[in-house]
């Protein structure tokens, strides 16, 4: 049986936006927020395994983009 | 993200320009690792806060004190905020003045561990609940939880006493023992030759 992904209620600046949990075959997308506006996108990778972070400033320009591998990924690399 | 540049960083500069507008807010600089400090970051947190109400023992404390304690713990619905209070302990302000005579203060500290999503609500609800009321003393401090494991001492300029320079205010150290912030504030009272009473 297929693990159940969830995304965190809370992500570096922003707060779940709930209703913006999308999910489809490839991926899970969820939106942060902070004084209402879109401050990260936290996506999960269902092939690779792996979510992406992104920052956008408060003028909504997308700053940065983090990829966070599983712990148990890294250890079986190193 | 994994590491936040202090001076960059847009979305620290909008909340610490929301912060300042509820009062007397400092929030520190993080640690630079351009500068070689050691950042840690959580997650999904990104970073973890300390913050830390200081109330003077002044003639709004005993309204203040009561407002803390139904502050222990608080949990709101609405914005999702959870607080616990992780510590409350008494400490010494030593007022400055231009004349050279240091005076002693008696203050308090609340303090409070939020990850950095949720800083903005819990400083808000300390404004809403009248705690960051205008006196010169009372101040909210925000700081990474990594570099707060030993006490500080904090100086700060006043310029709502008469007479008064500035002032310096000891906090203790995440990991310290209440019985050795006893004695580090002993040692703070007589380094600056106060008189405590």
């Amino acid at each position: 049986m297929e693990k159940e992904i969830k995304v965190p209620p809370y992500c570096c600046f922003g707060k779940l936006q709930d209703e913006s949990v999308k999910v489809n075959p490839e991926k899970i997308t969820a939106i942060y927020k902070m004084f209402d506006k879109k401050v990260h996108e936290l996506t999960f990778h269902k092939n690779e395994k792996n979510w992406s972070l992104q920052e956008f400033s408060p003028e909504g320009k997308r700053r940065c983009t983090a990829i966070i591998q599983p712990l148990t990924k890294l250890s079986a690399t190193t | 993200m994994n590491y936040l540049d202090d001076v960059k960083n847009p979305n620290l500069q909008h909340l610490r320009k929301e912060l300042l507008k509820l009062g007397t807010v400092w929030f520190a600089p993080f640690p630079s690792m351009k500068n070689g400090d050691i950042s840690t970051s959580y997650s999904p947190a990104g970073k973890l806060l300390a913050i830390r109400l200081l109330i003077s023992a002044s003639e709004d404390c005993k309204s203040h004190i009561e407002t803390l304690q139904g502050l222990f713990e608080y949990h709101d619905p609405e914005t999702r905020l959870r607080l616990k209070m992780h510590e409350f302990y008494e400490t010494s302000c030593i007022i400055k003045r231009y004349d050279d005579f240091n005076y002693w203060h008696m203050a308090f500290v609340a303090e409070y561990i939020v990850p950095l999503a949720f800083v903005y609500d819990a400083v808000k609800l300390f404004h809403d609940k009248g705690l960051l009321k205008r006196n010169p003393l009372n101040r909210v401090f925000v700081q990474d939880t990594t570099i707060l494991k030993e006490s500080q001492e904090y100086d700060f300029l006043l310029t709502d006493i008469s007479g008064a320079i500035s002032y310096t205010v000891l906090l203790k150290g995440l990991l310290l023992s209440r019985g050795d912030f006893i004695t580090q504030k002993s040692n703070f009272e007589k380094k600056y030759e106060v008189e405590v009473f």
